[in-house]
């Protein structure tokens, strides 16, 4: 065994969920991987849920694929390890963990990350899925990927303590990640980088319709429902909007003003990755290079940037009153939007 | 108000905005040097707006707006 370890890291395209900011970390820079990235990531969806250890409602935005797309991307290989496995193979999560990264692959599972933040015993948990990519075996700690060390995603280092007890302390019903697996019990996941070999090409027609799905809000989730169907009252694609629009809208109007600003960070994410996609169809002889489309669409980017920056700055000087500029912001990049799309589905029709 | 008027003020206000720090570097990366991110610029910028009396407009917050703490104090310039 090394001393010490960092398995590659690229900066992420997008950071907004857990999963999307692990994908993106293994496998942004990797030229194969691009052509399964920009074939997906184009239909938006949002429902309501309970947020499991507040209890509040929250409305769940994400891009499709969402949580699966860990398991789903041609380009990782996510393996599943019960606690069983882990110990019988290892005796302790440490070394497993110390013995995955020496093999090449990542960690990631859920961890109580209320433990890992406060030395002193606290008396409540906060379960959170932990990114972890490296380990100095001399300090005793691990290097992570994660939102909850710093106001944003960041990459940081959590002791071989404090990673053992964040996970000890985690029960079956609060591992989120195996139970929407369907699978129940405890256990961590291990990636692995998988993209020497092409094996996914830039799928156009799968580009279209995900574009179409988008343009009309259509229910993109009938195309999975041999495995999922539980969901109901699920928007979709440019109606997304509306309804993110109606959530600020109630939550900061609530007695007690509620800043999540997830929604509107989901959706900048979705309008950056989408101008990389146009750009790297365009680099890619899909589309004609037409800076005018680049620049135009580029003001989609900087009204959804400056809404989830207005909730920022709401959440810091309590200026409720300013949220009438959020229906400027999201009506602005909607129709924009919707206008520059209808044009790149019309050329990728030709 | 002068430039360095300016400066001292905004030093003023980011060093009461992070306390952890114990001077600063105008010229240095926000980024590399003193971990900024887009939640604490926007804390610096709303204090700054309290201080010099100022607004910023909403696309004023992004992050990649400011290299340096010296480009912050450009836009307050322009607005006083």
């Amino acid at each position: 065994m090394a001393d010490k370890k960092k398995l590659p890291l690229a900066k992420p395209l997008i950071t907004s969920w857990q999963w999307h900011a692990t994908l993106f970390s293994i496998l942004s820079d990797d030229d194969n991987a691009k052509k399964w990235i920009y074939s997906n990531y184009i239909q938006l969806r949002c429902y309501d849920i309970e947020e499991r250890w507040t209890g509040d409602t929250i409305l769940l935005t994400d891009m499709m694929p969402g949580s699966s797309s860990l398991k789903q991307c041609p380009y990782l290989m996510f393996s599943l390890m019960t606690e069983a496995q882990i110990k019988s193979y290892c005796g302790n999560i440490i070394d497993f963990i110390i013995k995955t990264i020496d093999l090449g692959g990542y960690v990631y599972g859920v961890f109580d990350e209320a433990k890992i933040l406060c030395n002193a015993e606290v008396d409540y948990k906060f379960p959170h899925e932990l990114f972890i990519y490296g380990y100095n075996r001399d300090k005793e700690e691990f290097y992570v990927g994660d939102f909850t060390f710093t106001d944003k995603y960041s990459h940081n280092t959590v002791s071989f303590a404090d990673v053992e007890r964040g996970y000890e302390v985690i029960t079956e019903q609060d591992d989120h990640i195996f139970k929407d697996d369907y699978k129940g019990g405890r256990g961590l996941y291990v990636i692995i980088k998988n993209t020497d070999v092409p094996t996914y090409d830039l799928d156009i027609e799968l580009v279209k319709q995900n574009l179409k799905e988008y343009l009309n809000s259509i229910d993109s989730k009938n195309h999975f429902r041999m495995m999922r169907n539980r969901f109901n009252d699920t928007t979709f694609g440019i109606k997304v909007y509306d309804r993110v629009l109606a959530q600020i809208d109630k939550q900061l109007h609530k007695e007690e003003p509620d800043f999540d600003i997830r929604a509107l960070h989901v959706m900048y994410d979705h309008k950056a990755l989408m101008l990389e996609r146009i750009k790297y169809l365009m680099n890619n002889g899909f589309l004609k290079y037409n800076q005018q489309i680049i620049d135009e669409y580029a003001t989609v980017v900087d009204n959804m940037l400056a809404a989830r920056n207005l909730l920022l700055k709401i959440s810091i000087n309590g200026d409720i009153e300013a949220s009438h500029r959020f229906k400027t912001y999201l009506d602005a990049a909607k129709e924009k939007e919707i206008g520059i799309l209808f044009k790149v589905i019309a050329e990728l029709e030709d | 108000m002068d430039k360095d008027q300016i400066t001292k003020k905004l030093e003023e206000v980011i060093l009461d905005v992070m306390p952890e720090i114990d001077s600063v570097n105008m010229n240095a990366s926000i980024v590399n040097e003193y971990g900024i991110n887009s939640v604490s610029i926007i804390k610096i910028i709303v204090a700054a707006e309290e201080k010099f009396d100022v607004s910023f407009t909403d696309y004023e917050l992004a992050l990649s707006s400011y290299d340096t703490f010296a480009d912050l104090a450009a836009t307050v310039a322009e607005k006083l």
